[in-house]
């Protein structure tokens, strides 16, 4: 269920999985997206709560630790998998991309 | 009147989401800062104007502390400051060279999160007029509401109530459409007007303090329309001149002091009215009531005499008197029932000979449920409008009652004297005749 949910993550989703790749707290993932993405993409903090709590019902994410103040979250196996499949589902994008317009170039 | 400090009611509910944004916004550009938001007012503090940029955030009621503590952590190592809760809502504000990252940068979770959250609200409001709707008929209105200013407000508060509810529940719903209709098309969540949820937080506040007043008039008798006046300067004074702050130990001692005193009251009112404390109440003066003595008895009785009264009818008593040596007990039901020399005198004058009738016909159509005989009274006394005898098919407590119609007066006498013996009636007549 989880996964047909997340089938297609939005730019915000994508990223904020890829910076729990490791254990890291709300304002350390806001910062990876900043770093990452160069500014691009940015995510307020409203919506990385409510994205991190949507994640963690969808078991995506476990919370690590919880001091009062800060919670510290990381991949669950299942956020791995539905990470790595839209990795795969956008360097299938690019692939395609590549090849049409790749032609395209050299003609 | 501290000339720093500003005071606004407040009462604002999930929908006014935008509209408050956009207002803390225009009272920061006219030197006022948003400082706490108290029950039913929000504080402001006199600063130099500024171009602030407010956020005001909707938090689940049911939230735990940690949770909202590392929300507003969360926005706060963003760069946003956090300055004031109420209920569900936290606002924050930044300064607008600042150019912090939005709270929300996602318009359609946004929305998502906006609608469950007005959604949850709605169901939280309906509840309460439905149930209020459920439990209570609003109209017509019972004979026996009338001698509480409760009874005879109850269905125009709930008809306020529930315009006000269902008014918002439809603007909530209305919103909740357009919301989703923007977000498909990529634009912005629409936004709410502050005048109209400034207009339903006063009409609610106005319901609110009616609704209160009403009820400790009933509660200490006193009559409505002054007791509304001297509570409203009272609330204007509280309000916007005096800033109370007790100390901690001062505050608890108050508190102490109220629970106390309202457990040791419903003690001797449960007390009183079990019959453990024994009364002798007498009739007070201005007030019809007959004693088991007007009718030749002499038993050693207990008077019991209780008043109430209403803008529309403003003498309402009950007077009974019980059998001394009957069991304390039974005592209760002895006085509900009117078993044995009992006598019960129920009188009522109102503020016009209509309001008197539809008291009577309200009554004579209660007491006609148990009828078994019913005989019209109005030649054998002097000077009424309708009186009936009224004899019950319940021959086990030989109940019987007499009601009669005196200009604005209604006089309910009911026990287990035969109220349509001659003696009695005339007895009955030469003390009617002596009020």
């Amino acid at each position: 269920m989880a996964k047909e949910q997340f089938k297609n993550l939005t730019e915000p989703m994508y990223y904020i999985l890829l910076a729990l790749t490791e254990e890291r707290h709300g304002y350390e993932i806001m910062q990876i997206i900043d770093e990452f993405t160069k500014g691009r993409v940015q995510v307020g903090p409203g919506t990385l709560y409510n994205l991190l709590s949507r994640f963690q019902k969808e078991n995506l994410i476990r919370l690590m630790s919880d001091d009062g103040r800060r919670k510290t979250y990381k991949l669950t196996p299942d956020g791995r998998e539905v990470l790595e499949e839209e990795f795969k589902r956008l360097q299938k994008l690019v692939m395609d991309g590549e090849e049409v317009l790749g032609r395209c170039s050299d003609e | 009147m501290n000339k720093d400090i500003k005071k606004e009611l407040f009462l604002f509910t999930a929908t006014d989401y935008f509209s408050l944004k956009d207002h803390f916004e225009e009272m920061a550009r006219e030197g006022w800062m948003l400082k706490n938001i108290k029950f039913l007012t929000a504080q402001y503090r006199k600063i130099e104007p500024k171009e602030l940029v407010f956020s005001v955030e909707l938090y689940p009621r049911t939230a735990e502390e940690d949770d909202k503590n590392s929300f507003i952590n969360l926005c706060e190592e963003s760069g946003w400051k956090y300055i004031a809760s109420s209920k569900n809502m936290l606002v924050f504000y930044s300064n607008k060279e600042d150019n912090l990252i939005p709270i929300h940068t996602d318009e359609k979770l946004h929305e998502k999160v906006l609608s469950k959250a007005i959604f949850m609200d709605i169901l939280n409001r309906i509840i309460w007029p439905l149930l209020a709707v459920r439990w209570s008929r609003i109209l017509p209105i019972s004979y026996v509401n009338l001698s509480t200013n409760t009874g005879i407000m109850m269905p125009i508060f709930l008809i306020l109530l529930l315009t006000i509810t269902l008014s918002y529940i439809f603007g909530c719903l209305i919103w909740i459409i357009k919301a989703k209709l923007s977000v498909k098309k990529n634009k912005k969540i629409p936004k709410t007007s502050y005048a109209l949820a400034r207009l339903r937080a006063i009409s609610a506040f106005i319901l609110l303090v009616t609704a209160t007043l009403t009820i400790i008039a009933d509660l200490i008798g006193l009559k409505i329309l002054s007791l509304i006046i001297l509570s409203s300067i009272l609330l204007l004074i509280i309000f916007h001149k005096v800033d109370i702050r007790f100390k901690k130990e001062t505050l608890d001692l108050i508190k102490k002091t109220a629970l106390f005193s309202i457990a040791a009251l419903v003690i001797i009112y449960m007390m009183l009215e079990t019959g453990s404390i024994q009364r002798n109440d007498k009739i007070k003066a201005g007030y019809i009531g007959f004693t088991c003595r007007d009718f030749n008895i002499t038993e050693p009785q207990i008077g019991k005499f209780d008043r109430k009264g209403s803008l529309l009818v403003p003498k309402v008593s009950i007077y009974s008197e019980i059998n001394q040596n009957i069991p304390k007990e039974f005592m209760k039901l002895y006085i509900e029932y009117g078993v044995g020399y009992t006598i019960e005198t129920t009188y009522s004058k109102s503020m016009s000979n209509k309001i008197a009738k539809y008291i009577f016909d309200g009554m004579v159509k209660d007491d006609l449920i148990h009828e078994k005989e019913i005989i019209s009274i109005k030649d054998k006394l002097d000077d009424i409008d309708e009186g009936y005898f009224i004899s019950y098919s319940n021959e086990v407590d030989g109940r019987k009652s007499i009601i009669i119609l005196r200009g604005k007066e209604v006089i309910y006498l009911k026990g287990s004297i035969d109220f349509s013996d001659i003696r009695n009636l005339e007895i009955i007549n030469n003390k009617l005749n002596d009020y």
